[in-house]
């Protein structure tokens, strides 16, 4: 049984959050939950906490995968003035669940820091668009923001993607879509905790199996959402499952942090040595007894300081501010 | 930012709220969590400063679980609980929130465990501690001038029970929760008005089966 596998134990404080709240975040969320998921999304970035931060948001339509509409938000400092880093961010949410302010917290702190300026987009969401639609739209919107650039108040080289989960996982697809179409030149890709392998083998998911947050369960959910039949089969391409590629070379320099307590563990350890191993640049952390998105959901714990602290500080040296 | 309070604010039931407060304390206090996660955890469920005094040293916390140094003198203090080596409290400028007296009351109860288990005179929990071995638990009953043979027993209470007369006591962690547990040397402890186990009588050195 996997429920008697040894796993490593959560951080103290991380395991008072999750008995505090243990009526409210189930270990295994279900498709019949997806409904739910996308009705509360408590991550979410509000325009009050824009405003307080002195930032400006305005959203623009853009073409998506095969040209419909999709919804892009600009958010910059008021007094951005010439160019500023760029920062392009794919949100979480399972691959069904969450939109362009989902997250949002962890890199509006880059926009004031570092006065870049910050595209986020709703890509359409698994299972209504399977693969590839999610990374197909957010490619788009990659595309359509280099092309805007300057028109945005980017310097078009120092433009970044950031995302987390299942967002962490596209922005990993989209970096390898930007290399092999030759499409814009990344400077950086932030991989929060990503979701990047739909094959269900890893020693961290069998240890993660209804325990924790986006347990081996939810996870099943979230890939059978995307790629239905397919999942786990060799029709999946790399885009869609970055940890199948195995080809990592050309690809920007990488940040790539995760809990030790959570299923995606192994598939971000195994991503970070696979790009060292192709000669790519990356930094990688695990946090000791971090479960799934703890730094969302545990803002105020020391583990939480400490991951948004290393990778705070890396988004610094990558913007060259 | 607070995603944990805007969720626990979110819920109505009283009742719901107290047991998060309870399930947070007890397991920071099971796991033997220090006394910043002990000030961040009552900071993020109340949604202001807490602090704490332990033998003249102040430490603060906002609910971000970032430390406080502004003028304290100037911060009003809400709830609060004291001891003779350690005080706890809130701070708030306008009138307590219902849940801010079962916030102080467990962190009262963590910090106080805290500084039993850190002070040097420590001893009772792991007198009754299975996982010490007989020659550690020999030797700190030795510290206390108690002969490994002495009949004991062990009573437990409640946590937050007042300690019964002057019998050494200690808050542990059991598979019941917290507990208080008393080593009743004599035998001739009164037995106190509220709920108590008692256990069977041992020879000290094998005071964790009572």
């Amino acid at each position: 049984m996997s429920a008697t596998l040894p796993r490593p134990p959560f951080d103290p404080e991380l395991e008072a959050v999750l008995a505090a709240l243990a009526d409210q975040i189930p270990p295994t969320l279900t498709a019949e939950m997806i409904a739910d998921m996308r009705r509360s999304s408590p991550a979410e970035v509000t325009d009050e906490v824009l405003e307080a931060d002195g930032l400006t948001r305005r959203d623009v339509a853009v073409p998506g995968y095969e040209g419909d509409e999709i919804t892009v938000s600009v958010i910059a400092r008021e007094d951005h003035r010439g160019l500023g880093p760029g920062v392009y961010h794919t949100h979480g949410g399972g691959m069904v669940a969450g939109n362009r302010f989902s997250g949002l917290s962890q890199v509006l702190a880059w926009v004031v820091e570092h006065d870049a300026v910050l595209v986020t987009v709703d890509y359409r969401l698994a299972p209504e668009h399977p693969d590839p639609y999610p990374v197909e739209d957010c490619y788009a919107g990659l595309l359509w923001t280099a092309e805007h650039a300057r028109e945005l108040g980017m310097d078009p080289d120092r433009l970044i993607i950031a995302g987390q989960s299942a967002g962490g996982g596209i922005a990993a697809g989209v970096t390898l879509l930007a290399r092999d179409r030759r499409g814009p030149r990344l400077a950086g890709q932030v991989l929060i905790y990503p979701m990047l392998d739909d094959r269900d083998r890893t020693v961290s998911t069998a240890q993660f199996d209804a325990v924790g947050v986006w347990d081996r369960g939810s996870n099943r959910m979230g890939w059978t959402a995307l790629l239905g039949e397919r999942r786990g089969t060799d029709d999946v391409s790399i885009y869609a499952a970055p940890a199948r590629a195995t080809d990592l070379t050309g690809l920007p320099p990488a940040f790539i942090d995760c809990g030790s307590a959570e299923v995606f563990r192994d598939e971000d350890v195994a991503y970070a040595t696979a790009l060292w191993h192709a000669g790519v640049q990356a930094e990688l952390h695990v946090w000791p007894g971090g479960f799934h998105g703890f730094d969302l959901t545990a803002p105020h714990t020391a583990l939480a300081h400490a991951m948004t602290g290393a990778r705070n500080a890396w988004v610094a040296r990558a913007l060259g501010s | 930012m607070h995603q944990l309070v805007g969720r626990l604010n979110s819920l109505d039931p009283q009742a719901g709220e107290t047991l998060r407060i309870v399930s947070y304390f007890d397991v920071l206090i099971t796991r033997g969590a220090g006394l910043d996660g002990l000030l961040r955890g009552a900071a993020v469920l109340s949604g202001t400063v807490a602090g704490a005094q332990i033998r003249g040293r102040v430490t603060r916390r906002d609910p971000d679980g970032h430390p406080v140094t502004d003028d304290l003198g100037r911060r009003r203090q809400g709830s609060r609980r004291s001891h003779a080596d350690w005080a706890v409290w809130l701070e708030r400028d306008g009138e307590p929130e219902p849940d801010d007296e079962m916030i102080v009351e467990r962190l009262a109860l963590g910090v106080e465990l805290l500084d039993a288990r850190r002070s040097p005179e420590r001893g009772l929990d792991a007198i009754v501690d299975q996982a010490r071995s007989v020659a550690e638990r020999t030797a700190l009953l030795a510290r206390r001038r108690i002969d490994p043979a002495t009949p004991v027993r062990v009573l437990a209470t409640a946590a937050d029970a007042a300690e019964i007369g002057e019998a050494p006591s200690a808050i542990v962690p059991t598979r019941y929760g917290l507990l208080r547990a008393t080593l009743d040397l004599s035998g001739t402890i009164r037995r106190p008005p509220e709920p108590v186990g008692f256990g069977i009588r041992v020879r000290a050195d094998r005071a964790p089966e009572s």
